[in-house]
């Protein structure tokens, strides 16, 4: 998967589960900015992407991926 | 499934990404549906269980239902519980969903050897039987209590042999029992589910750390299908009858071509497949659905294959209705509803050939036809998985119902035999049992209320609480019936309120299944006589016409009550003779013979 590709998935699993469209999604996105976006949500969000990137996070990685570039970042980290 | 204007609600069989499950659960949310019934779900939780909301939505989404969603703070069940000023109350929900783990209210799991586990058990049993009655006195919604999956962890090691598992077990046992007391609580077998999706997958470690969230994906997607299917039952009726096809449904291959040896039904593959589902289709039996033959056979290579094939477990007499010829397989549909006297929409229909699917859907869209997939191995998912014949408790009535049928195609040849209809009715050796409707026949009389359609004066849909409240404030009667073929049971009910000086008739209805054997006269005739014994002077009544109850139409003339164009009126001078077709069993307790 090229960079592009992981960051359209990303953009694209993120638009489906916190309800906006794929051109409101940045890098900044982060429950700050998006209401939608809390802890419970968070969890469903982390699922998701595990499920799109068949990936299984620790701990800390779902504390970490607070925001699309940290989520980004997390997966980078790991080659996916 | 119905398409909405704005997003397609998936079938029943579509796999979805959980991004999807999100992503729809958000529609929802902003627009349901029009189409789907509102059903408002209050969640109590002993853990945090909202991850669970969007999966919920989308598969009761699925089956038909629109939730709005409210959930107590977690871990306080009882507080919700105890106080009536909670908002637990003020949401005046439905439904009731009551998620628990037994980790958050058993003795911890890793003291398991010092625990008493008999005591144990009852302390638990005792809590929820405690929980349930508060709730119940306080709240008409229904209850649904989730009993628990297996131990994550055992305390013996490897010398536990399952000991700690059985106990878990027993307390699903008491949590069955408990519930069975309590009016419209039932339980959410989550154990089921656990076993299904596996233990190890049904945990999520992290997610337990982290945020107190216990359940995996996986589990969370489990237990939303269940409860969605559950809270399906809730507001759906079962349907009634099976109709499968032969060839290539009960068995590989065409009979009429392959001949009783070159059919697939035995010990090996394919044949074992077959077999597998016919003993499926006869668990369906045993719980009161009728099963019914469509196929385009000669009736005598069939009954061949049903009473000679040495692998063939259904027989001809499993098969409430019998359609087998050369005729299209929608006028078969037909004669089956009329045969077993009930609605087309009370059918189900199972066929391997696509052609035939699509013409019954077709010519007879009431019936329900299901989308059969091309392995035989998939038959009974598909069959069970469509949820048509879930019902959330099963009566005695229900098990006999099959034995019934058989019964009555016995007293169609006796009639056939017997020239006058009076003749016939005296030498079924009638008796008929009348009583007040109690605690223990009120969840018969309130499923009888619900699903009577055709002789049914008045189709009112009253619950527990209401039909209670009628025999308080006026009079409820049931009549169960027997005969010299067997016992109908509980079929018939007449609640009847107190209007000015006279009483009311809320509702006559009867069971089809005794249609045609004076029951209704029999029926009137008692109301008349505890009318009497109270000093009522006159009945009224009405007729609600529906689609379907027009065999109700002419009871109330035909039974000398006249109209002015308002209400029917029966003034009640001496009381009407009871058929005597019938030996009577009065168990009111009042003189009324």
């Amino acid at each position: 998967m090229t960079p592009e590709q992981r960051d359209e998935k990303i953009h694209h699993t993120l638009s489906a589960v916190l309800g906006l469209s794929v051109d409101q999604i940045n890098d900044d996105t982060s429950p700050d900015n998006v209401t939608a976006w809390d802890s419970v949500m968070h969890l469903n969000l982390v699922l998701a992407l595990e499920e799109a990137f068949g990936a299984l996070f620790t701990p800390e990685d779902i504390l970490l991926m607070n925001s699309c570039r940290a989520i980004r970042q997390v997966l980078s980290d790991r080659a996916l | 499934m119905q398409m909405n204007s704005q997003f397609p609600i998936p079938a029943p069989d579509a796999v979805l990404t959980r991004a999807d499950v999100m992503k729809l659960a958000g529609a929802l949310e902003v627009s349901p549906p029009a189409e789907l019934r509102t059903v408002r779900l209050a969640v109590l939780a002993t853990f945090t269980a909202d991850m669970l909301r969007p999966y919920l939505a989308v598969e009761a989404a699925r089956c038909g239902m629109a939730l709005t969603w409210w959930a107590g703070p977690y871990g306080q069940v009882e507080q919700q519980v105890i106080d009536p000023g909670s908002g637990l109350y003020a949401e005046r929900a439905d439904v009731i969903l009551m998620l628990l783990r037994l980790a958050d209210l058993a003795a911890p799991e890793h003291r398991f050897l010092c625990m008493d586990a008999v005591a144990e058990r009852e302390r638990l049993k005792d809590w929820l039987a405690g929980q349930l009655q508060t709730l119940r006195a306080q709240s008409g919604a229904a209850v649904l209590v989730s009993n628990f999956a297996p131990p994550e962890f055992v305390a013996a090691g490897l010398a536990d042999a399952g000991y700690q598992a059985a106990w878990v077990h027993s307390v699903n046992a008491a949590v069955t029992e408990v519930c069975a007391a309590v009016p419209r609580c039932y339980v959410l077998d989550v154990a089921r589910a656990a076993g299904e999706t596996g233990l190890a997958r049904w945990r999520d470690d992290r997610l337990a750390y982290i945020a107190k969230a216990p359940m995996s994906g996986d589990a969370l997607a489990a237990v939303a299908k269940l409860t969605a299917r559950t809270l399906r039952a809730f507001f759906t009726l079962p349907k009634k009858c099976l109709v499968v096809d032969m060839d290539n449904t009960l068995w590989g291959g065409v009979i009429g071509e392959a001949g009783m040896e070159g059919i697939a039904l035995g010990p090996d593959y394919p044949g074992n497949v077959f077999v597998e589902f016919q003993k499926k289709l006869l668990s369906l039996r045993d719980r009161g659905i009728l099963l019914a033959a469509a196929s385009k056979n000669n009736s005598a290579d069939v009954e061949a294959v049903l009473a000679e094939h040495p692998s063939c477990l259904l027989k001809r007499g499993d098969f409430a209705a019998w359609e087998v010829h050369w005729d299209d397989k929608a006028t078969s549909m037909r004669r089956i509803a009329q045969t077993l006297n009930v609605g087309l929409d009370a059918l189900v229909f199972a066929d391997d050939n696509p052609v035939e699917r699509a013409w019954v859907r077709g010519q007879t869209p009431e019936v329900t036809v299901l989308e059969m997939p091309a392995s035989p191995m998939g038959y009974w998912k598909t069959v069970d998985e469509s949820g048509c014949f879930d019902a959330l408790t099963l009566t005695a009535e229900d098990r006999q119902r099959a034995a019934m049928y058989g019964e009555e195609s016995q007293r169609q040849e006796l009639q056939a035999t017997t020239g006058n209809i009076d003749d016939f009715l005296r030498s079924l050796n009638l008796v008929l049992t009348v009583g007040r409707v109690d605690e223990a026949t009120l969840p018969r009389v309130a499923q009888l209320m619900g699903k009577t359609n055709q002789f049914n004066l008045t189709t009112r849909r009253h619950d527990e609480a209401a039909i209670r409240a009628i025999c308080v404030e006026g009079a409820g009667l049931w009549v169960k019936v027997r005969d010299r073929f067997g016992d109908a049971g509980l079929v018939g009910v007449v609640l009847a309120v107190p209007e000015a000086e006279a009483w009311k008739i809320d509702t006559l209805l009867m069971s089809c299944r005794v249609i045609g054997r004076k029951v209704e006269t029999a029926m009137l005739a008692l109301l008349e006589r505890i009318a009497s014994a109270s000093g009522v002077q006159r009945l009224t009544g009405e007729f609600i016409p529906t689609k379907k109850n027009q065999p109700a139409a002419n009871f109330l003339p035909e039974h000398g009550f006249t109209t002015d164009g308002g209400q029917w009126q029966l003034q009640l001078d001496a009381p009407r003779a009871l058929p005597d077709c019938f030996i009577i069993e009065n168990q009111t307790g009042l003189p009324i013979l």
